[in-house]
């Protein structure tokens, strides 16, 4: 067993990855070209490793919980941290007007209207400061990540969304993670409408706005194949007309969650669909 | 409870956890070494199970890639798992302590026994003590202690720790 290399099973090396925080294991990316490729191409190893982060992240949400009350029920548990951002001293620097916008598959989108953007990842501590967009100006503003265990790195899109004088049309701007850049495209909607500013709700790589008089919903998918086309959504009459949306992993179905006068309903729309209650 | 050690028609029998226990099974390690094992012990092992089922053995076993000093520490591992008395406090202690000894290239040859023998806990356990033990080093570290030689070119190397800056904060120096 003394052969050249100590572990010259990659059972072993892969079991020990496994268990590693990311920190150790983006570092030990460099040492040697096996190891390289085991980290960041593996689908085994990336599937079981992000599978076991997130219940790892799970234990941490309880640490939250156990603070509050007072009553550690796991002493093993670490205490919930405050994360600090080497890289970024200015995300401390407190700004009245910094905004946490939103969220998707893990990364946050901060910052504050109208130029100035972060992407946060709580687990690598990484925060990336993006290029301000070529126009100024205060709207809505959101990140979606693609939810992707193939690669090691974290791929994403920043769009900005913006109300054209034509009202069947909006502007986007759109930051790519992979290119770097800001790109800007116009939308066309069947009918005509009017976009609330307020953030989207990002599900399943989809994007969903409200309009100002919450009575219709505006869609957008960045990897539909049909280009520069948003999707305008009648919405069911409720009581309280705001509501929420997600969809399903699987098949994508639309849910939307509503409160009305007696009852909460749940409406569901299948991909290419009428909504149904 | 039905009385014990007897069978149905009343006469008395020695328990089958007994029978197996007290028979004993030969491993053979890599440099030769023969150890004498106890089946119930062995049989934790799910590569050695296997091999008594299939019955291949004719009672030695040989373990090619298995040397005998590490054979030796896996069959105390093994004594103490299968011990009747052993609870699992006990046990946890007994790892606890068992590991604890352990420098990193013992727990290496150790993992690789666990795996190649399949004994779950013990390989997760050593995995763990290897993993607590090189999380905070450096790939400096890595390399030297798993003997791995990188074959990075030094311009490749300097591009990975760009790219991914952040992973190199707060490593351990190299002097323990």
């Amino acid at each position: 067993m003394d052969a050249e290399a100590k572990l010259d099973d990659m059972n072993v090396v892969m079991e020990i990855l496994i268990r590693l925080p990311p920190k150790s294991v983006f570092r030990f990316i460099s040492v040697s070209k096996t190891w390289e490729k085991t980290i960041s191409t593996d689908p085994f190893f990336l599937r079981s490793y992000s599978r076991r982060q997130n219940s790892a992240n799970r234990r941490r949400l309880l640490a939250i919980l156990e603070n509050k009350t007072k009553q550690p029920l796991d002493p093993e548990l670490p205490p919930a941290q405050c994360i600090r951002f080497p890289d970024n001293p200015q995300v401390e620097i407190e700004q009245n007007d910094q905004f946490v916008f939103n969220s998707s598959n893990g990364l946050f989108l901060t910052g504050f209207l109208p130029s100035t953007f972060h992407v946060v990842n709580p687990v690598t501590k990484k925060c990336v400061a993006l290029p301000p967009p070529p126009i100024a100006c205060k709207t809505s503003v959101a990140i979606m990540c693609e939810d992707n265990f193939s690669e090691l790195k974290a791929n994403y899109i920043v769009l900005r969304a913006q109300q054209s004088l034509q009202n069947n049309i909006m502007q986007i701007d759109t930051y790519s993670s992979r290119t770097g850049e800001w790109t800007r495209s116009v939308l066309v909607a069947t009918g005509s409408f009017e976009l609330s500013l307020k953030t989207p709700t990002v599900a399943n790589g989809v994007f969903h706005w409200n309009t100002t008089d919450l009575r219709t919903m505006v869609v957008y998918d960045p990897n539909d194949s049909v280009k520069n086309h948003v999707q305008l959504i009648q919405k069911p009459k409720c009581r309280s007309q705001l509501g929420e949306v997600t969809r399903s992993t699987t098949d994508d179905i639309l849910w939307l969650f509503m409160i009305d006068t007696e009852h909460w309903k749940l409406f569901m729309l299948p991909k290419g669909g009428e909504i149904a209650g | 409870m039905a009385p014990k050690n007897k069978n149905p028609n009343g006469e008395n029998v020695v328990p089958e956890v007994q029978q197996k226990k007290t028979q004993a099974l030969i491993l053979k390690s890599s440099d030769g070494e023969e150890f004498s094992i106890s089946k119930s012990a062995a049989g934790l092992s799910v590569a050695i199970k296997n091999m008594m089922e299939d019955d291949c053995a004719g009672g030695v076993i040989p373990l090619p890639l298995v040397d005998g000093g590490t054979l030796a520490r896996v069959i105390t591992y093994l004594n103490k798992h299968a011990e009747d008395g052993a609870s699992d406090e006990d046990k946890r202690k007994f790892d606890e302590e068992f590991l604890s000894g352990m420098e990193v290239d013992v727990l290496c040859d150790v993992a690789l026994a666990g795996n190649y023998l399949d004994i779950r806990g013990l390989f997760h356990d050593v995995c763990q003590r290897i993993v607590n033990g090189m999380k905070n080093k450096s790939v400096e570290w890595v390399r030297k202690t798993f003997r791995i030689e990188s074959d990075f070119t030094a311009e490749e190397e300097e591009q990975i720790k760009k790219e991914y800056a952040w992973a190199w904060e707060g490593v351990d120096s190299d002097a323990d």
